[in-house]
């Protein structure tokens, strides 16, 4: 299970942290279980948080004042370009 | 002179007096051992030149609640120019290019930021261990946890490094750090105050919020950061309205679901007196019952690692953060990075909510969670048809060794069992200082409806005069 959930994840581990978190995993998902007895099933369903009403701004592109600063963060670059390892 | 104990107002007070600077100020703090690690970084440049132009900003004739004032924040809320790491290996030398929302209100404000407080690894924990750059130590008693996440900033007010500090909670993480270090904690309504520039773990449940010497201070700074914001789309339209509660008209309701096994019952012992010191005052205490909260930390912990597997998918350390540079291709690179980059507690997290969110479990998991949720806040609202606040402990035990349960992650999970409700709910908590028993302070909870922010804290300033801690 551990090995498909980091694939789906895209974490490395290394065996030790693979088999420590195998057990991590099975004591919290043993906890969190006593959500099954939970029976709310003839309750009204309802999921929100609380009476907030959404912002949406306005569809329209602002120019960022400071590209260079982000820029500066690239751990690797091209003149201002991003530049990664080779996809294939 | 020693600034360590004064509160904003005596400080204001001073400044405007003319009795010393806020460059003073500043130099006083920065200058000051920081002998629990409560800072990751200090930021003496811009500090000093923050209360230089406090001072002339003084000098011509402006007040304000906060100008001049020194604060220290949490290095999860972004300052532009400032690294801000999350308390990660992964973002270690992270700048960000913009403020967050907090930040920049604090700054038309006049504070001055004195440096970036430590926390556990992108907020996620109890005690401040899990930091990147080293666990924090608890003022109080040096060889205990501060609690967390926001151990850094409650022992940076505890131990007089800073007048008053931010900090955020998405599970406790500004009420129990403050009741372990005894100093005040609050924890705003969820869209109080705006979330922009927060680096998310848990995005329905994350808040900012104020951790203080005493509830005026921590009222003043609430009423500096709060507001709408529409950089923050659950930011709520909503304004402080200071008043003034007579507590012999208040009812105060006891959940027996707080009070049960498990709890350190010389701590209850404590908390039992509290309330009862708050009778002889003519508040009216009753009991009540939150039902649904036996499933509180279970919904908790599956909503909160959900959200933590989304909202980590961004780090992938080509943009900014650690880089692998041994990476064979870009695919290779995003699990270097992330496998290198992230502590024990986030991967945990990280794959836990990737199996919440996963096909086939979806539903027996995060959707549960999101209907028990609804059912946990329900529970806060008909109580509050029957009271005005609601009273709890805020751990069930004192400030443990450092070390003593990092081994253990359900055991460290556990003691979140009375904060976790607030954030699923979504509701205003105080969290001060009661009493103390062999120095150890207990902390108490003062729970609000939402956006009662008013009441709790004109109540909270009532009761700190009747325990006088």
């Amino acid at each position: 299970m551990i090995k498909k959930l980091s694939n789906l994840a895209r974490i490395s581990f290394d065996p030790k942290e693979e088999e420590d978190l195998r057990k991590d995993i099975a004591i919290v998902l043993d906890y969190v279980d006593d959500l099954k007895e939970a029976n709310i099933s003839h309750k009204q369903q309802d999921y929100f948080q609380s009476d907030l009403s959404s912002v949406f701004r306005d569809d329209v592109a602002i120019d960022f004042d400071d590209k260079d600063l982000i820029i500066n963060s690239f751990n690797n670059k091209e003149g201002r370009f991003l530049k990664v390892k080779p996809i294939l | 002179m020693d600034y360590s104990l004064m509160t904003i107002k005596e400080l204001s007070s001073g400044l405007y007096d003319g009795k010393f600077s806020s460059v003073e100020l500043t130099e006083f703090f920065l200058n000051k051992e920081d002998s629990c690690s409560a800072y990751i970084s200090k930021n003496k440049e811009l500090a000093l030149e923050q209360a230089k132009r406090a001072d002339e900003r003084i000098k011509n004739g402006e007040r304000g609640d906060l100008l001049g004032i020194p604060i220290a924040i949490k290095d999860n809320i972004m300052i532009r120019g400032v690294k801000c790491t999350s308390a990660s290996l992964a973002l270690k030398d992270y700048t960000p290019p913009y403020d967050a929302s907090v930040i920049k209100k604090l700054k038309e404000s006049g504070a001055v930021f004195l440096g970036k407080t430590n926390l556990d690894e992108f907020a996620m924990g109890s005690s401040t261990e899990s930091s990147f750059f080293g666990a924090t130590l608890n003022p109080i008693d040096k060889t205990r946890v501060p609690g967390g996440s926001s151990g850094g900033s409650a022992a940076a007010v505890a131990s007089g490094t800073t007048t008053v500090a931010l900090g955020s909670d998405t599970g406790g993480s500004i009420r129990q750090p403050a009741a372990f270090c005894g100093v005040v904690g609050l924890k705003p309504t969820y869209g109080a105050v705006s979330r922009y520039g927060l680096a998310a773990m848990a995005s329905s449940l994350d808040q900012i919020g104020v951790i203080s010497k005493n509830v005026e201070d921590a009222e003043i700074v609430f009423k500096n950061i709060s507001g709408r914001d529409n950089l923050d789309s659950t930011s709520a339209d909503y304004s402080f309205k200071e008043c003034n509660v007579e507590i012999s008209k208040l009812k105060v309701g006891i959940p027996k679901e707080y009070f049960i096994d498990g709890i350190d019952l010389n701590m209850k012992k404590e908390i039992d007196k509290s309330i009862d010191e708050l009778r002889n005052f003519g508040v009216e205490v009753v009991d009540i019952s939150l039902p649904h909260t036996k499933y509180a930390l279970s919904t908790y912990y599956i909503i909160t690692s959900s959200e933590v597997s989304s909202n980590m998918g961004k780090y992938d350390g080509l943009r900014y953060g650690f880089s692998d540079d041994d990476a064979k291709d870009l695919i290779d690179s995003y699990f270097q990075n992330r496998g290198n980059g992230f502590g024990k507690e986030v991967k945990r997290r990280i794959i836990l909510g990737t199996h919440t969110l996963s096909a086939g479990y979806k539903d027996a998991y995060y959707k549960k969670a999101l209907e028990v949720r609804h059912f946990i806040r329900q529970d806060f609202i008909d109580a509050f048809k029957k009271v005005d606040l609601i009273i709890a402990p805020v751990s069930p035990s004192f400030p443990f060794k450092i070390g003593e349960k990092a081994t253990d992650p359900l055991e460290m999970y556990l003691l979140d069992i009375f904060t976790v409700t607030i954030n699923l709910a979504g509701l205003p908590a105080l969290s001060m200082p009661c009493k103390k028993l062999d120095n150890l302070p207990v902390g108490i909870q003062v729970i609000g409806k939402h956006f009662d922010e008013a009441k709790i804290l004109s109540a909270g300033k009532q009761f700190e005069k009747i325990w006088n801690i």
